[in-house]
């Protein structure tokens, strides 16, 4: 018999672990994740706010697992008949979804997203993500302990599995679009990862704005079948009809953490601190990148934080040791008319010309999905009628929302005056 | 600093004009325009796709979609099915009755425009089902040039099919040979190359 181990969660209670997970926690790659902020530098804002990717993780896999066994529960004859199920490849897949959660943040860099700015550039141009440090260390440097541990004999659960999972790729080994269906618990609207940072988050930073009813939202997860725009059948995951509330309640509360912790004015600087001192700190200015898994391994928060002190990141790095950051001079309204966005952008073009060349234009364009309540439709199975629709349909809050796409305009403090002054020139010219 | 990404007016703008060449179009078909435009024509969407059990799919583009109706740019409805739902996009009120005055016309390159016209060109008579097999074969063939791969013609309709079982395998076999005369899909072997 598998023996079982508990840790404890101050958001979750108790999770539990079987052996293979637990010696998949020991690992060094995953134990790392004690020295990766879950916020970055929050703290400068909301000093609570010092919690780790190691127990986001752990929660991220309590919830999925919640999540999955919801959904297998209340739609078991869907998930056979579309996706051609039996009890067995369902026990397997749950493993999967189990690891996947688990593992999903191994790849992420010291201080979580502010760093993502200084990854390096794939062949295409575009830039590595922490997705791709994740399925490259899930690969290398985890694939002995989950292909070859005792327990995965039961499984024959293929590191690349987990790795596909998380990418979302298309290709073979084992191209499957079950778990493309299941990948929805891990990065959607709904998804695992939301539903415990927004709790822990919250807790952590001592706020109420990511509290929501967790319990009755997955317990009315469900699988259904729907035909989208005349194509073919699809399973998607939505929420019963007696649930749109608590979907409802998981929107508000990310909407209001991302404008008051995730997008907060201060916050939001110190990313662009985080960023250029790494940038000073780092040999290449870069990041290592994931075929060099073994060199990014090395990166934490320590390493940055002893660069910070001991004077070796550059004057950004100073001004994080001395709390000494950019301040807002200007800002839009969170939702901007185009009017509005050249307004800010013309601003910053007369701070630079005055010559203050300490200044950042913070541009959402810049911004990572992550951070912006990006649109993405709920769907609600109602109870009379075979057709689901979206959340918007019944939420009132939810169809009025739109994506904080808000432009800010930051100054060193010590020509803050003079920023403030050409700022109120320009505002007043235009009366 | 500013990003050399486009601004969301102009993302905005490149969506109204998809609507505008199309007359009427549905969220499938507008996401996976937006693909195309962005992956095959290289415009500077910067939009994050993922592969969804419907194809290549983007929370971004919906978010622009929300802005553009939020500024009257764009109109959305939803409407329901015997089996299921779907939204139509058209434009919005006129320009001379937009509250802000038309914060799209005349805001995006004339090359976007052209990579616009080229898409709706070639795609304005396919069904949204079409349309997600067309990102999905794109998908899968910039998965290969990513893995430095090419594939064979049956390979690629294999994975296609492993994402969208219900589409017809031959209809797949016809669309990729058209994409791969195009020039849109260049990682995969024609079945007429020695």
């Amino acid at each position: 018999m598998e023996r079982k181990y508990e840790i404890r969660c101050p958001i979750h209670g108790f999770i539990e672990l079987n052996e293979w997970e637990r010696d998949m926690i020991n690992q060094p790659a995953f134990q790392r994740l004690r020295r990766i902020r879950q916020l970055g530098l929050t703290d400068y804002v909301y000093p609570g706010a010092m919690h780790t990717r190691f127990e986001h993780s752990l929660g991220v896999m309590h919830v999925a697992t919640r999540m999955y066994d919801s959904i297998v529960a209340r739609s078991a004859e869907v998930l056979k008949a579309e996706l051609g199920y039996n009890d067995d490849g369902l026990r397997r897949d749950r493993m999967i979804v189990r690891l996947a959660a688990l593992l999903h943040d191994v790849g992420h860099a010291p201080l979580s997203h502010a760093a993502e700015e200084i990854m390096p550039t794939k062949p295409d141009g575009t830039r590595y993500k922490h997705e791709d440090y994740t399925a490259a260390i899930i690969r290398q440097e985890l694939r002995e302990v989950i292909e070859d541990h005792p327990i995965n004999a039961n499984y024959d659960i293929r590191a690349d599995d987990i790795a596909q999972i998380i990418e979302g790729r298309a290709a073979p080994p084992r191209a499957s679009r079950r778990l493309l269906f299941w990948r929805r618990i891990l990065a959607s609207q709904l998804d695992a990862d939301r539903m415990d940072y927004l709790l822990r988050d919250s807790y952590h930073a001592g706020v109420r704005y990511g509290v929501y009813d967790i319990d009755r939202l997955i317990n009315c997860l469900c699988a259904f079948a729907v035909e989208v725009e005349g194509d073919e059948r699809k399973v998607v995951i939505g929420i019963s009809e007696d649930g749109w509330h608590a979907a409802e309640s998981l929107i508000l509360a990310r909407y209001y953490m991302f404008t008051q912790i995730y997008y907060h004015k201060t916050r939001r600087i110190y990313d662009y601190h985080i960023a250029e001192a790494m940038r000073s700190a780092l040999p290449q200015q870069s990041l290592p990148p994931p075929r060099k898994i073994q060199q990014f391994l090395m990166y934490d928060d320590s390493w940055f934080l002893n660069k910070v002190n001991s004077g070796r990141a550059g004057p950004h790095g100073k001004r994080i040791k001395r709390r000494n950051h950019y301040r807002l001079v200007y800002a839009t309204s969170e939702t901007p008319t185009e009017e509005e966005i050249q307004r800010a952008m013309l601003l910053y073009e007369r701070v630079r010309q005055a010559g203050i060349d300490e200044v950042y234009f913070d541009s959402p364009e810049g911004t990572k999905s992550w951070y912006n309540p990006d649109r993405e439709e709920i769907l609600i199975c109602r109870q009379f009628d075979a057709s689901p629709v979206p959340l918007d349909y019944y939420s009132h809050p939810v169809r009025g929302m739109q994506g904080i796409h808000q432009y800010r305009l930051y100054v060193a403090p010590e020509v803050r005056n003079e920023a403030e002054q050409i700022v109120r020139e320009a505002t007043d010219a235009k009366r | 600093m500013r990003s050399d990404k486009l601004t969301v007016g102009e993302r905005v703008a490149i969506l109204t004009e998809v609507v505008r060449q199309t007359r009427e179009i549905g969220r499938t078909s507008l996401m996976k325009m937006a693909y195309l435009l962005q992956t095959v024509k290289r415009v500077p969407l910067g939009y994050d796709f993922e592969l969804y059990l419907y194809g290549p799919y983007s929370t971004q583009v919906l978010g622009d979609l929300s802005i553009a109706a939020f500024w009257g740019a764009l109109r959305e409805e939803y409407y329901t099915t015997r089996n299921g739902y779907g939204y139509k996009i058209t434009l919005g009120c006129p320009a001379e009755d937009m509250p802000q005055g038309d914060q799209t016309r005349g805001s995006i390159p004339e090359s976007y425009r052209e990579a616009v016209r080229w898409l709706v060109e070639k795609f304005k008579n396919y069904t949204a089902s079409e349309m997600e097999a067309v990102g999905t074969l794109v998908w899968i063939d910039r998965e290969a040039m990513g893995n430095r791969d090419t594939l064979s013609m049956e390979k690629l309709l294999d994975i296609a099919e492993e994402i969208k079982p219900n589409f017809p395998r031959e209809r797949f076999r016809q669309l990729a040979e058209k994409l791969i005369d195009e020039g849109v899909l260049s990682h995969v072997q024609p079945l007429h190359s020695v």
